[in-house]
């Protein structure tokens, strides 16, 4: 990370402009670069900025030092409905990236940004949103830049649908219950094999060994022990919300488990050396 | 009733568009919608199938519309908010099933949808269906004009105002984490009308009361649910004199924003 003086002389060279076709190919480059080939291409950039309704080219900022981009800042203007007969005028933010070596240079808080800030009053913008990760929230957008987090009621509600996401989930699970001092010792000599059949998709056997876990479309080996379970219990975000899941589905007969007793005689063997 | 479900067709626009705005109408956080907005958005997006956007109608009402995307990623479901409970989650069924049957024969991982977890139905409907809540985007803000945010919260709250006719207050603001501070001082009258004067850093204007806050603390106390109690507590305001925190208090207490926030994912930047 820069000094403060090396900072300041480094942020001196930036020059802030509007967008223009030219610099279309290195914003994209920028864009591409931050957060991967994943963000889009050309038509994605081109749909989401240059052809929204209402679009203006000082919606896009593009920096430039020694006549190169070395990164850029988006938004979009919204009338945001803030409850009946309450809207203000708003902007929309994201899309800001900079060159790896132009990061951490504090381009957030430099005079020219305010002024940025200034024109966006000018424009009648009283308010400035994201979206942002929680992570990225208590790092950089809550103590440099002053952003608050709203109360929101949106929620991401998540299923999976595919075999393969299934089985990545499990195996993710059986990872973390491998990281466990008694699952360590239970699989020393020999791997524990569960055969797991979620409602909805095809069985599949999750694989815990000395080497990792692995989850498989196919038993190789005969299983320790065989559960059948509903698929809220997969999605179930903590022990307690599993173990509530499990009540229910074992009241509800939705909750099958067999080879109790091979896995009682199992963890047994481990806890009686 | 019998419920039908179908892929969007042209002409359609003005229908789901209706029926988006209705459904999110007592919503904050989402721009109203228009038939060219919509376009855009969702028919005219990189990667976006007709035959993904789906609708629920009985005979000619439409009932509810869901717009799936690339990966699984639901842009904008709504269901009618005027009809009964049992038919709302019917209809929620219906769409969910006809995404997910999409999204299988594509090939997708998952489904994910932006809901507001407020709305209890469409949140139960969602879990007994294998729906899990997981981490999504946090919805952040910062103000940059808070005068022409005091013109409007007080202007739509003027009948919740009323008891401070007659009265006045400066309202100090600091910069704190932010860096842009556009405007310090405001002055806020309550008469007939209520008025918010800028004062800049030096004009000199006498009032009842002082209030001093944070720009972020200001955008706490009308986004974020924070209480002006608790921060004045806290030390993150100073309300002078004493004797008109009851006062200061209500007013701001006023300018909280009480509808639940919402962002579909077509909305998020």
């Amino acid at each position: 990370m820069p000094h403060d003086s090396a900072k300041k002389s480094k942020l001196s060279s930036v020059e802030t402009r509007a967008y223009t076709i030219d610099s279309e190919p290195e914003v994209l480059a920028i864009l591409q670069g931050a957060f991967g080939p994943a963000w889009g291409d050309q038509a994605f950039w081109r749909w989401k900025h240059l052809h929204r309704p209402g679009f203006s080219p000082q919606d896009v900022r593009v920096y430039r030092s020694a006549d190169k981009v070395i990164g850029c800042w988006h938004m979009a203007a919204r009338t945001l409905h803030l409850g009946r007969e309450l809207e203000i005028a708003a902007s929309v933010e994201g899309d800001y990236a900079m060159h790896p070596e132009w990061r951490g240079v504090g381009m957030g808080r430099d005079p020219a940004t305010v002024r940025e800030a200034r024109a966006l009053a000018e424009r009648g913008i009283v308010a400035r949103f994201a979206f942002t990760s929680s992570l990225l929230y208590e790092r950089i957008y809550r103590p440099k830049l002053g952003y608050r987090r709203i109360s929101a009621a949106t929620a991401l509600y998540r299923k999976l649908i595919s075999d393969k996401a299934l089985r990545e989930r499990l195996q993710s699970a059986g990872e973390r219950l491998r990281s466990r001092r008694f699952i360590l010792k239970l699989t020393r000599d020999r791997p524990l094999v569960l055969e797991i059949e979620v409602r909805g998709f095809h069985g599949c056997a999750l694989i815990v060994d000395a080497e990792g876990a692995r989850c498989t479309s196919a038993l190789e080996t005969e299983p320790d022990l065989a559960v059948r379970v509903p698929y809220v219990l997969i999605a179930a975000r903590t022990p307690a919300a599993a173990a509530g899941v499990m009540l229910r589905a074992l009241f509800g007969g939705e909750l099958q488990v067999r080879y109790v007793a091979r896995f009682t005689r199992r963890i047994l063997s481990a806890l009686v050396p | 009733m019998r419920l039908m479900l179908r892929s969007y067709r042209a002409g359609d626009e003005a229908r789901v568009v209706a029926l988006w705005n209705r459904s999110y109408a007592c919503y904050a956080g989402l721009a109203t919608r228009t038939v060219e907005y919509w376009r855009w958005s969702i028919l005219g997006r990189p990667g976006m199938s007709a035959d993904d956007i789906l609708l629920v109608e009985s005979g000619e009402h439409l009932l509810g519309y869901a717009a799936l995307w690339t990966g699984g990623k639901v842009l904008e479901l709504a269901v009618d908010p005027d009809e009964s409970a049992p038919l709302r989650r019917g209809v929620t069924r219906e769409l969910l099933s006809g995404l997910e049957g999409r999204a299988r024969a594509r090939e997708w991982d998952s489904i994910d949808l932006l809901q507001p977890a407020s709305d209890h139905l469409i949140d139960r409907t969602l879990r007994s269906a294998g729906y899990a809540v997981e981490n999504g985007p946090v919805a952040i803000v910062r103000l940059l004009n808070p005068k022409a945010l005091l013109l409007a919260l007080t202007a739509a709250r003027k009948a919740r105002l009323l008891p401070l006719r007659g009265w006045s207050v400066i309202v100090i603001l600091s910069a704190a984490d932010d860096p842009f501070l556009l405007q310090h001082r405001l002055c806020v009258r309550f008469g007939d009308s209520i008025d918010v004067r800028d004062l800049g850093e030096s004009q000199s204007a006498s009032a009842d009361a002082e209030l001093h806050v944070s720009l972020a603390g200001l955008a706490e106390l009308v986004f974020c649910g924070a209480r002006a109690r608790r921060l004045l507590e806290a030390g993150e305001l100073d309300i002078a004199p004493d004797a008109a925190i009851t006062k200061v208090l209500a007013f701001l207490a006023a300018l909280a924003v009480e509808s639940p926030w919402y962002t579909p994912l077509s909305d998020v930047f």
